[in-house]
């Protein structure tokens, strides 16, 4: 909040906060509304640059999940405060969702993930979570923090930072190479596969495909999900386009019979191990010592 | 196959440069598939957590996206080292990327074993090691890149290196021990065969608990460096 706007704003509580920026919901005592007002913490030209981003992603593309912006200066971005329920809390006191509702949430998510990329620059996501996809009163689906959207490689060289969540990121995104509208394809399937199943699986999405292979999904909407979330990009859909009408497509003809590929191995054990940012640990066993009090 | 996994960073390090990656799935006809991956990233470098995780990761993709689909296919003898090349040349020209936009340098071990069946492939560039103990004998499989003391060879930004390539033929009862040189450095063949000797460890359970000793008897010896270890005791299901 700028000096000239101090009085305007009265805090109400801090919403969340990261290692970026912490986001404030507010009253607007103006206009006497409550907005949230997302303030960067960081100062160094790459917050700074990546702050700049946010707002032009904000303000640039119009669509109905994005959060209405009201005001942008250095260090704050002052938007609509977005009420409702996120869909990770939304898993934990319901459970698996139902196919109604995950068809409007997958195709609203689908459709939001299209606009981007089909911007001029093919702009991505990159950090789609239950966590940053809010469930509003009347089956509105909003999606907050746009901090990690970046231009496709297509245009700009690979960022070789890790953008992303672990557990939804895609393969190319853990690794750092050059990431393209398939690495979205990738994190909506992987997170409308939980929401699906209802919760979240601990390990890699490839240890929750195989382990919940033989749930209650339908085996049309498994082998979609099953390919979008595929580790080699080379194999999932080309586009969020393609993705759409395969996935409408599955819920409207349910009469056509789509052979769900046969699962042929199961797996036993998964484990990664490393301190670049992040653990992997799957469901083997492992040593540590440990090193506490010293 | 019984599998233990060692993963210690060790009081004095900040940072644990080794990663570790162990896959493993039952394909159908029963025959069980493994991958065990341990990369030592090269401390005079930078950032060696940075490459050692991204070998560890980049393999475990190709492991789900390439190396089952050769298996199921049967044709792992032919096309494994080849696939296997190809995956570690990307890995080193994104490397080289990196090199160019941020100016640091990236290196790391890399030594890996496949297991299908009755049958090993070894992979390895390094001084990581990776030993083959048979009832009393433990035998390195592994050469270490060497020359003068000092690692002549690694995965990352310089020259790609020369991957030494073996095939195995493993029996019952068979261990397999991949490590990086904080594990290896102050242990003789007498330990290492008492870790995985399989009349002793018939679980999970009891091997780990043999590798936690192990740590501690080299943390008690002096050791500082990051220890990691993946050991792999083959069953009597797969030969």
């Amino acid at each position: 909040m700028t000096t000239k706007n101090r009085t305007r704003y009265h805090m109400i509580k801090v919403l969340g906060k990261g290692g970026f920026a912490r986001v404030v919901l507010a009253r607007d005592l103006l206009l006497q509304r409550d907005v949230a007002i997302k303030q960067a913490l960081l100062s160094d030209e790459e917050s700074k640059a990546q702050f700049r981003m946010e707002c032009e992603v904000m303000t640039r593309i119009r669509h109905p999940m994005i959060p209405q912006v009201y005001d942008v200066d250095a260090q704050s971005i002052i938007m609509e405060y977005i009420e409702g329920i996120r869909l990770d809390t939304w898993m934990e006191r319901h459970g698996a969702m139902p196919m109604s509702m995950l068809k409007e949430v997958g195709l609203s998510l689908a459709g939001f993930l299209q606009t981007l990329h089909e911007s001029p620059g093919e702009l991505l996501y990159l950090d789609l979570k239950p966590e940053n996809i809010i469930w509003q009163e009347g089956g509105k689906i909003r999606v907050i923090d746009y901090g990690t959207v970046r231009y496709s490689s297509r245009y700009q060289s690979a960022d070789p930072r890790r953008i992303g969540s672990y557990g939804y990121a895609s393969p190319e995104q853990w690794a750092g190479d050059a990431v393209d509208a398939r690495a979205d394809i990738y994190t909506l399937c992987v997170l409308l596969y939980d929401l699906a199943c209802g919760k979240v699986c601990a390990g890699s999405p490839q240890i929750r495909f195989h382990q919940r292979r033989d749930s209650e999904l339908p085996g049309a909407l498994f082998a979609i999900l099953h390919k979008g979330a595929s580790p080699r990009k080379e194999e999932r859909y080309g586009s969020m386009r393609e993705f759409c009408r395969e996935f409408e497509d599955c819920f409207q003809k349910s009469h056509r019979r789509y052979h769900r590929k046969k699962e042929s191995y199961l797996c036993l054990n998964s484990v990664l191990l490393h301190d670049a940012g992040a653990h992997g640990r799957g469901f083997g066993r492992c040593a540590t010592l440990k090193t506490e009090g010293k | 196959m019984i599998t233990g996994i060692l993963y210690d960073k060790g009081d004095r390090a900040p940072v644990n440069q080794d990663a570790l990656c162990l896959e493993s799935v039952l394909l159908r006809g029963k025959k069980e598939l493994s991958m065990a991956v341990v990369c030592d990233g090269v401390g005079s470098l930078d950032q060696g957590e940075r490459i050692s995780a991204m070998i560890a990761s980049q393999m475990r993709t190709w492991f789900y996206g390439e190396v089952i689909d050769l298996a199921m296919k049967h044709k792992l003898s032919r096309n494994l080292t080849p696939s296997m090349t190809r995956m570690l040349h990307g890995i080193a020209r994104n490397c080289r990327q990196i090199t160019a936009q941020e100016k640091i340098t990236l290196g790391s071990t890399m030594s890996a074993v496949i297991i299908c069946g009755h049958r090993g492939y070894v992979y390895h560039a390094g001084d990581s090691r990776i030993y083959l103990i048979r009832k009393t004998t433990a035998q390195r499989i592994s050469t270490d890149d060497v020359r003068n003391g000092c690692l002549s060879a690694c995965i990352g930004s310089g020259q790609f290196p020369h991957l030494h390539t073996r095939m195995l033929r493993l029996r019952r009862s068979d261990g397999v021990l991949l490590c990086s040189d904080g594990f290896y450095r102050m242990l003789d063949q007498e330990a290492l065969c008492g870790i995985m000797d399989a009349k002793k460890v018939s679980s999970e359970r009891q091997l780990s608990s043999r590798l936690l000793s192990a740590a501690m008897l080299l943390r008690s010896r002096g050791e500082q460096d990051n220890i990691s270890a993946l050991a792999l005791i083959v069953g009597k299901e797969q030969v």
